[in-house]
């Protein structure tokens, strides 16, 4: 009897944890354990020539798991609009680069926290995925916004509730009300300084 | 002194509710939080909402020179004054011992958050923290360990008195940068001069024993956040914006919880 009950029990589990692992999370999963897997293997040995070759790749992984046109647009909002065609693809590839770069930078200091994919719910082509990252004093909150096209793409990220694309929404905004898109644009360069060529 | 304190706080209070009224309209961000309690799953029209608001969601901050001023004198006090010395105490103290303080400091703090659950008609949380208090302050050796949640499995409730008013549907008012504390907003100012009457610490009643404390208390949270602000300068382009912004929202999640 008591056998039964436990492998209902463990089936139970197993079944509720393959709802919850839907193929957004298992793609965000995914792109996210080769990025940090390249960073275990980097703290061997990291000469700066091959610091770079590690950013490039970096990347491109990045592209992948971000949807980064969907990020410029949202956190432009109605200036977007506003943008020509140029500005619109300079934006994006400099707004690209800066989130790649800070990216980075937060994988840099990586210690080994884990990451708990708790819940992924679907609306239309929109999925939203939370996670939590352990540490070792507390738990972070982390939620994805993910925009599928020909794979699912993030584009917004939530820690501790605080939307990375608001945020820098509100900065703009304050930046494009006193200076123009080519004063902010200018701004981006020299935050990337190097890396504004990716 | 109480008795001064207090007038302030009923000063403060009934300004609040005052203004709340008439803020409300210029106050997007309350009425944002709202539809976001209904279903924080509505972002079928976000998308088109984000690209047609003229102006982000946000904050009224008719001080916002002032507090501009007084961020950049709290970056620099940060980075002259408080920086080096949480450095010096992170080298000196390992992290077990900073964990049991914080523990420690967080167990006394239960008044606080059993009060406010309850101020919330939330009594089956408030009673947890009242059990969890009992339990990791005999067990959990005066509250050094935290077995309520590693062996209970009992989570704490961070609720302080702004947020209890911000679930009465009390609006931020408007965004205030306060010397030495930080970003507040005239909602949580009045929120935390009330919550410090349910601080243990502040019955402290030597002057040099109080002092002494508040400062171990504040350097050791202070010592889990170090560098978090180097790197929030670090992400951006308009600091003072993104503080702001960053404060607002996580109120804003917090008071939804």
């Amino acid at each position: 009897m008591k056998k039964t009950i436990f492998s209902i029990m463990i089936s139970l589990i197993l079944i509720s944890s393959g709802v919850a692992a839907g193929d957004a999370t298992s793609e965000l999963k995914s792109s996210i354990d080769k990025v940090i897997g390249m960073f275990k293997d980097k703290q061997k040995s990291t000469p700066p020539e091959a610091q770079l070759i590690q950013r490039k790749k970096i990347f491109s992984i990045a592209l992948d798991l971000f949807n980064f046109e969907e990020m410029s647009q949202r956190t432009l909002g109605k200036e977007w609009k506003k943008l020509s065609d140029d500005q619109k693809k300079q934006f994006a590839h400099l707004f690209a680069r800066f989130l790649a770069n800070i990216y980075y930078q937060r994988l840099e200091e990586y210690t080994n926290e884990k990451v708990k994919y708790l819940d992924e719910r679907h609306h239309k082509d929109k999925a939203l995925i939370k996670t939590v990252i352990v540490t070792q004093k507390n738990e972070i909150p982390m939620d994805y916004k993910l925009l599928k096209s020909d794979r699912w793409r993030v584009y917004d990220i939530s820690i501790e509730g605080v939307s990375l694309v608001r945020n820098y929404r509100s900065q703009f905004h304050k930046i494009l009300l006193k200076q123009g898109i080519n004063d902010l644009m200018n701004m981006m360069k020299q935050k990337l300084g190097q890396f504004s060529d990716l | 002194m109480p008795h001064y304190k207090t007038k302030i706080c009923m000063i403060l209070f009934i300004f609040v509710l005052f203004l709340h009224g008439f803020i409300h309209a210029a106050d997007t961000n309350t009425d944002q939080a709202d539809t976001d309690i209904q279903d924080d799953w509505a972002f079928e029209d976000e998308f088109d909402e984000e690209m047609d608001e003229p102006v982000p969601p946000g904050v009224w901050d008719p001080l916002e020179k002032v507090n501009r001023c007084i961020f950049t004198m709290n970056d620099k006090l940060y980075l002259w004054c408080i920086k080096p010395v949480v450095q010096k105490y992170n080298h000196y103290t390992p992290i077990p011992v900073r964990v049991g303080l914080m523990n420690f400091f967080n167990n006394i703090n239960m008044p606080q958050r059993a009060v406010n659950c309850l101020l919330q008609l939330r009594p089956i949380d408030s009673g947890t923290e009242i059990v969890s208090f009992a339990v990791n302050s005999t067990m959990g050796i005066a509250g050094f360990t935290n077995p309520s949640k590693t062996y209970f499995h009992l989570e704490s409730h961070d609720e302080d008195l702004g947020q209890t008013l911000g679930t009465y549907g009390i609006g931020n008012g408007f965004y205030m940068v306060l010397p030495f504390l930080g970003s507040s907003t005239l909602r949580d100012i009045t929120g935390s001069l009330g919550d410090n009457y349910l601080d243990p610490v502040n019955y402290i009643e030597d002057p040099y024993v109080l002092i002494g404390v508040s400062s171990v208390r504040t350097i050791n949270t202070m010592s889990f956040r170090a560098g978090e602000y180097e790197k929030i300068k670090e992400m951006a382009f308009e600091p003072y914006s993104a503080v702001k912004d960053g404060y607002i929202q996580y109120r804003t999640k917090q008071i939804e919880k």
